[in-house]
């Protein structure tokens, strides 16, 4: 018992440090990828600045998104250009260095839109540090659990049951942490809070088969059978892990995938310490909860042996 | 510091995500501190427990 809670106290404190050096990593020295981009009319000094830009309009009223900018206009056989006051569908309103001037939108005939582009600073990238190692964790923990219901039903051995059912209940903290960060960042990345895409869909079934599991547990009343119920349960819910995993890989998929060489030093650093940390907290957590089940028997045992 | 206005619009576009980060860290930190937290008290908790149930076996199987 000593030596699992001294076990849990080294890797609590290695997986405090590993994730505090992974979140310093992420937010203080890794920089910040873009994603898409931002136009706007003047140009500003920005290390985000990525050059002018010229966007062709081939109708009147998509002007009127562009207002402040320089345009120039085809109309009626004759280029005229300077900054854009208004546009709808009857008629373009400009000024140019000979005061203003209104083009009727039937002469319109072509258009061209110039600005300053910016790269698109995607911070919602930051939840990535810790969103991917907490879900990696939940499919390695989710392996041990279907690793030890096997070994359950090798060996019948009730200490395998309680260490598969301890290795569910990290996967279960694990994959609640992933689905509540999973949702923050699909809203950051994507502008909503749920896409049925297939590995959204995919880990979500995975979110029910583990809860799932403990339904199971706690509606069967015979230990033997609820063990062995259980032990079934979790290895034919595991085959969702690899299909979860691999669905990106596999059929068009909205969700990013990690490719060899994508990370720059500073992010892949920062990803690995995340990575390493995530895996000390989740055996920490293991150990803690194996801690406290051996207790609760040493518990039954001297009661059982006080009312002898 | 007034930003320059140009400037402005391009992290207006952006800042938006900022709320999102900061939860999904503190919801991260929040879950892992709690989870950890629980555990830890209920370990202080059944090894007092138990303390006192195997001093009660020891004198018992002395008084034997």
């Amino acid at each position: 018992m000593r030596s699992l809670t001294t076990r849990a106290s080294v890797a609590l404190v290695l997986g405090g440090i590993l994730t505090l050096g992974a979140f310093l990593g992420a937010f203080f020295w890794a920089g910040v990828p873009d994603f898409g981009f931002v136009r706007t009319a003047e140009q500003a000094d920005s290390v985000r600045y990525t050059g002018p830009f010229e966007q062709p309009i081939d109708e009147a009223r998509y002007l009127a998104n562009y207002a402040g900018y320089t345009i120039e206009i085809e109309a009626g056989g004759e280029t005229v250009r300077g900054e854009l006051v208004s546009a709808d569908k009857d008629a373009v309103e400009l000024t140019t260095d000979t005061g203003s001037v209104t083009i009727d939108a039937a002469d319109f005939e072509a258009a061209r839109v110039f600005g300053s582009e910016y790269g698109r600073p995607d911070w919602g990238q930051k939840i990535f540090y810790f969103h991917v190692p907490v879900a990696e964790i939940s499919f390695i923990v989710f392996a041990f659990a279907a690793f030890y219901a096997v070994r359950f039903l090798m060996t019948r051995d009730r200490e395998n049951d309680t260490k598969a059912r301890v290795s569910m209940e990290v996967t279960l903290v694990f994959v609640v942490l992933t689905m509540l960060t999973g949702i923050l960042w699909t809203k950051a990345a994507w502008g909503v809070w749920w896409d049925w895409e297939p590995r959204l869909t995919t880990y979500f079934i995975l979110t029910l088969l583990v809860v799932a599991y403990f339904v199971l547990r706690n509606s069967v009343e015979d230990e033997e059978r609820r063990a062995v119920y259980a032990a079934v349960f979790s290895i034919l819910a595991f085959i969702d892990v690899p299909i979860s995993f691999f669905i990106t890989r596999l059929i068009p998929s909205n969700h990013p995938v990690i490719e060899s060489g994508g990370l720059e030093g500073p992010m892949l650093v920062s990803f690995i310490l995340g990575q390493v940390g995530m895996i000390a907290l989740g055996y920490a957590i293991y150990q803690l909860r194996m801690g406290e089940v051996q207790l609760y028997d040493r518990i039954e045992q001297a009661k059982a042996l006080l009312e002898r | 510091m007034e930003l320059n206005p140009t400037l402005e619009e391009v992290y207006s576009l952006v800042l938006t995500q900022w709320p999102l980060v900061a939860g999904a860290y503190a919801l991260l930190w929040a879950g892992m501190v709690v989870y950890v937290g629980m555990a830890v008290n209920r370990l202080k908790g059944l090894s007092k427990q138990i303390e006192v149930l195997e001093a009660a076996v020891a004198r018992r199987q002395a008084a034997e």
